[in-house]
């Protein structure tokens, strides 16, 4: 039984560490109200970027320092503001809570919980605007983050503490990209049978920005069913929110993930999408008046992104060697890339996926432009594996798509330029992969390997799919030992190959076309 | 209406540091809609600049510090109310800086305080 005497005791001690000290407050009056931001008189001591308090509830944050004037950005909807209504100053500037409590929750930026569950109030808080990590304290990227998408894991291979965007137009595919790389990380959590390549676990963040609830609900409802949620955090900005949560909302997905990265973590960030956190910021600018650029966008719109995609980082071994993926999607307007806002990412990021609209009509989905498409990291993120079969497969399928056009005039091709032109054929078949369905390593470098050693090449270009399906679902029961050697990632040797074109061959035997 | 315009006209309302009610309509009846609001907002901000409100619990504190607090604030006026919800002590507001000498608001900082010890 705990002494009375000890507790009173134990609480005097913390109260002597009490100061009620002369309170002297900076405050300010509300003098204009208007679509989301407040002109406010006093506030002299204000700084940029702190979080200030209404004297009737709710919070903003300053955004503009005039010299007799302080525009501040409401953090909510404002109904109750009037015209006279006390601003106090917090002295903080905005930050978020961030633990490992956050893994499996819908929050906003701020972290107030959005799924019905308690608020984290335990953690660190992370500012939601920092310096990225210098030049010193990063090393380059070498270790492969595995989408499970065979076209661009061969093609346009993504490294840990890469930038790459994903643009293209509206309902090509972009979400589902990057929803398949969240989930395909579930080979890599600690519990899971399936990391032969001992790649660390990698956290997801994925951050909506001005989307529709119930596609943000849809999405999280598929993370849940496959077994994602478990590692994910999911950052919602919808389109109802206000104008100055969708454009902090990236801003606060970066800083949970620096939480993560700096305790020796993988992390994924995927900002889906970066143009309306433009049109937020746009917004907001031209409310304060800011001088309007380009496409009425502020002066300083590059500034926004620059600054967010810079803390993607791969920091060296002395650092901690975290990372932080950012998988930045733009959506473009008629496939136009060179616009303005994507043409600035497009120079920010480490390479791009550029999605097409005709390639998506015509059936191939994954719907990625290869020419067009872009690793600037490349084969230093890429398994010795998928680097031995697929190392020439983008310098065919360029090939193929100029011969395609030519033949498309119906003259007679000699067996070179037709072989060429079935192999790009049958490459194509190959690298269309259904959603929700991230391949292993090993599924993805034998559906590659089929068609660039020749092993299909008597296949009808029709039949294609259903042969991968089928050989891969032979060689899974029957040569299980070969999977988990193609699985580790290692560069197969010559008799792993040998026995690879025997069990093709063997399996040929029995394929129906 | 540019600033150096508004700083003259403020100027020029203001008679041995008070406002004069006289020049004030002279200048009023001269400005449009637009300007009399800047006017008035400039006025209002000039007024905050020059007066010092003190807000006391009680009449009886109003009467033991006025005088003292004269001094603490030379060139300024100073005006004063009672505010029963400070409990006992003064606040000070000179324009938007607000010193609170109040034991409401000692009590507020206990409040946060115990907060968070709890969390």
């Amino acid at each position: 039984m705990i002494n009375s005497e000890e507790i009173i005791k134990k609480l005097e001690n913390r109260l002597q560490s009490f100061s009620g000290d002369i309170r002297i407050q900076n405050v300010g009056t509300v003098e204009k109200i208007q679509d989301g931001v407040i002109v406010a008189s006093g506030l002299s001591r204000a700084v940029m970027g702190e979080i200030v308090a209404f004297e009737k509830g709710g919070s903003g944050v300053v955004f503009n320092l005039d010299e007799d004037a302080v525009s501040i950005i409401l953090l909510d909807s404002g109904v109750d503001l009037r015209e006279g209504d006390t601003i106090k100053r917090t002295e903080k500037i905005l930050s978020v809570v961030a633990s490992e409590d956050l893994l499996g929750r819908v929050i906003n930026p701020f972290g107030t919980p959005l799924d019905d569950k308690p608020e984290v109030k335990k953690g660190t808080p992370m500012p939601l605007e920092r310096i990225a990590a210098g030049v010193v304290e990063r090393e380059p990227v070498s270790v492969p983050l595995k989408t499970g998408i065979k076209a661009i894991d061969a093609m346009i291979p993504i490294g840990r503490g890469q930038r790459e965007l994903i643009i293209g137009d509206r309902g090509l595919g972009k979400t589902a990209i990057a929803i398949d790389t969240i989930i395909n990380q579930k080979k890599f959590q600690p519990k899971s049978k399936t990391n032969k390549q001992n790649l660390k676990p990698v956290i997801c963040i994925y951050v909506a920005i001005g989307q529709k609830e119930s596609s943000i609900a849809q999405i999280i409802s598929r993370l849940k069913d496959e077994g994602a949620m478990d590692y994910t955090i999911v950052i919602a900005a919808p389109a109802s929110s206000p104008a100055a949560i969708q454009y902090l909302a990236p801003f606060g997905g970066c800083a949970i993930a620096e939480y993560f990265m700096e305790k020796e973590n993988d992390v994924l960030v995927v900002y889906d999408d970066l143009t309306k956190q433009a049109w937020a910021y746009r917004q907001i600018s031209l409310v304060l008046r800011r001088p309007a650029g380009r496409e009425a966008y502020p002066g300083d719109i590059f500034y926004l992104h620059s600054r967010l995609l810079e803390r993607a980082v791969k920091l060296n071994a002395k650092n901690g060697g975290g990372s932080i993926t950012a998988l930045p999607i733009i959506e473009t307007q008629a496939g136009d890339i060179s616009a303005y806002i994507p043409t600035n990412v497009i120079s920010i990021t480490d390479g791009q996926i550029f999605l097409e609209s005709g390639l998506f009509n015509s059936g191939i989905r994954p719907a990625i432009n290869a020419g067009n498409s872009v690793s600037r990291v490349g084969g230093a993120a890429q398994t010795s594996s998928i680097k031995s079969v697929a190392g020439k497969m983008r310098l065919e399928l360029a090939q193929y798509r100029d011969l395609a056009a030519f033949a498309q005039f119906g003259s007679e091709l000699d067996q070179a330029t037709q072989k060429q032109l079935d192999r790009g054929a049958r490459l194509t078949e190959v690298l269309k992969q259904p959603q929700y369905h991230p391949l292993s390593e090993a599924e993805e470098m034998l559906s590659i390997w089929t068609v660039t050693s020749g092993s299909a090449d008597d296949i009808p270009v029709a039949d294609m799919t259903r042969f991968i399906t089928e050989f891969l679902e032979y060689i899974k029961t029957r040569q299980e030992k070969l999977v988990d050697v193609l699985d580790s990632g290692k560069k197969p040797d010559e008799a792993t190959l040998k026995q690879l074109e025997k069990v093709a061959k063997d399996f040929k035997k029995g394929f129906s076309s | 209406m540019n600033k150096y315009l508004l700083n003259e006209l403020i100027e020029a309302s203001y008679h041995d540091n008070s406002l004069d009610p006289q020049h004030v309509d002279q200048i009023a009846e001269k400005l449009s809609r637009k300007q009399l609001k800047e006017y008035l907002y400039a006025l209002k901000a000039r007024e905050r600049q020059t007066t010092v409100l003190v807000s006391y619990a009680n009449d009886r504190g109003e009467q033991m510090l006025q005088d003292s607090l004269k001094s603490l604030f030379p060139g300024k006026k100073m005006k004063s109310a009672v505010n029963p919800s400070l409990l006992l002590g003064i606040r000070i507001t000179d324009n938007d800086l607000v010193y609170d000498l109040s034991l409401n608001s000692t009590l507020e900082q206990i409040q946060t305080y115990a907060k968070e010890i709890e969390e």
